[in-house]
């Protein structure tokens, strides 16, 4: 704990006492040996289709200068970037990319999530911005699926409900100043669940729902994975209830034992972005199958 | 462009300052990111949590240096993505490296209830930085600011590994003295 501290303090020294350092390579050096190598991800096995949708929007409004192939699939522009790892291996990063704009208006939230924009500008103002916190960003939990909803208030959000137990549900949610203005309004909106499908706790199933509205100030939005090169990588369009889903099956050989396996499934519709993710190992592969169509039937 | 052209980007809300600055200190970033992380998707999205603050936060500040503001930041951001991921499972990285190094100048003797004021332990460092020589300040900061690898450090300061080894287990010692002195040790 305390060491915590220290390291806190050393990152809150001004700029004077930084200044003597070279700014820690400020002048564009290339990455140092920190740079992890493909079988180092195995740490992130969990999070391997993590949901960079900060990234994606701005990478999106950059524009990606590393893209390599694209192809559509869904209601997605599938845009690919190769990157560069230390042991000569490459990342390839999966960027689903809605087409047009499809941010919703920031009036049509009206959920308790609005009460907490209206204190953002005290906590901006009195946070210093290195703090390891994000001012603007509100976090919550839930017990209930139905209290987070309400939490958002957004009347075309659906939840995708199975009946496997809940073990974590969250809102979290960005603010956004529009310009001119000192008011922050939601500019993304985040909400997600994890559902255990397996006795080992090892295995479980997550729903992660994005909401951009038109006070985020970038256009196109969409979800952004990555994956090693040692991955076999492979999607498909299927078509349930009058809905047509993105699937992405994975198999990735440096993951860990048990983890290898793993399917993605992507849903937009009236500005709400669905994404499942589901890690499986090769004897829970029907089961997983399973709980995905599942899923995707689960729509109202 | 120069700093102070790229902030006034930013202040005029011109888009073009998130390109600008992605072009001129994704690597910069990158590697501050990485040193903590040890993750290069982890660092990714790090690095363009930085972005998204310096574009949300520009308005109301004016940063003197565009580099120390951007590099305090995605430092923060890794340091508790770190954290986060750590108390799943423990990542080999220069962060925690550096943890274990400074664990000998600040452990747990105090209770949690035992909160410091972060503003004064803050000046206590710096007070203690400005006491010791410039080149001994530098690879401190090199080494526990920007969590660089103690090769690099050293090289970064023109000295020797184990040179730069011992002048930190040395800094780390008074460093110890220094805060206990200032009462934030026992």
């Amino acid at each position: 704990m305390k060491k915590n501290q220290l390291i806190d303090a050393i990152g809150l020294l001004d700029d004077a006492v930084l200044a003597e350092t070279d700014g820690g390579g400020a002048d564009g050096t290339e990455l140092g040996t920190a740079v992890v190598t493909a079988s180092e991800n195995k740490a992130t096995i969990k999070r391997r289709f993590r949901i960079i949708l900060v990234t994606t929007v701005i990478l999106t409004l950059i524009g990606g200068t590393a893209a390599v192939a694209s192809g559509g699939i869904g209601g997605f522009l599938n845009l690919g970037n190769r990157i560069k790892i230390e042991n000569g291996g490459e990342l390839l990063q999966h960027e689903y990319v809605a087409y047009g704009d499809a941010r919703v208006r920031t009036s049509s939230i009206r959920g308790a999530v609005n009460k907490d924009m209206k204190t953002m500008p005290k906590t901006m103002k009195d946070r210093p911005l290195w703090s390891n916190t994000s001012p603007n960003t509100v976090v919550k939990r839930y017990e209930d699926i139905e209290d987070a909803i309400d939490y958002i208030g957004y009347s075309k959000l659906v939840f995708p409900k199975t009946d496997y137990p809940f073990t974590h549900i969250y809102t979290e949610v960005t603010g956004f100043q529009k310009e001119d203005s000192s008011e922050f309004k939601p500019g993304v909106i985040c909400f997600g669940a994890t559902q255990r499908y397996h006795s080992n706790p090892e295995y479980w199933f997550s729903t992660s729902i994005y909401i951009y509205t038109d006070s985020w100030p970038m256009g196109n939005v969409g979800i952004h994975t990555a994956v090693t090169d040692q991955a076999t990588y492979t999607s498909e369009e299927r078509r349930v209830n009058g809905r047509t889903f993105c699937i992405v099956l994975q198999e990735d050989p440096s993951y860990s034992e048990g983890h290898q396996l793993s399917t993605g499934i992507f849903w937009q519709e009236n500005g709400v972005f669905y994404y499942f993710h589901i890690v499986y190992p090769e004897e829970l592969r029907e089961e997983a199958e399973k709980v995905a169509q599942e899923w995707m039937e689960s729509f109202p | 462009m120069t700093e102070a052209e790229i902030v006034e980007l930013y202040r005029k809300r011109d888009e073009e300052a998130l390109r600008v600055t992605q072009e001129q200190y994704e690597h910069y970033l990158m590697k501050i990111a990485m040193q903590i992380l040890n993750d290069e998707e982890d660092a990714k999205e790090c690095v363009n949590d930085t972005y998204l603050a310096a574009w949300n936060s520009i308005p109301d500040n004016k940063p003197e240096r565009l580099s120390l503001y951007l590099g305090k930041i995605v430092r923060a951001r890794a340091v508790d993505r770190v954290r986060y991921n750590t108390s799943e499972k423990r990542r080999a990285s220069e962060y925690t490296v550096s943890m274990e190094e400074l664990e000998e100048v600040f452990s747990d003797d105090r209770s949690p209830e035992d909160e410091l004021d972060a503003a004064a332990l803050r000046d206590a460092v710096k007070g203690f930085l400005l006491k010791q020589p410039a080149e001994d300040r530098k690879l401190f900061l090199e080494r526990y600011f920007y969590f660089r690898p103690l090769k690099e450090a050293a090289e970064q300061c023109g000295m020797s590994e184990p040179k730069a080894k011992s002048i930190l287990f040395r800094m780390r010692k008074k460093l110890k003295a220094h805060l206990k002195k200032e009462g934030f040790t026992r």
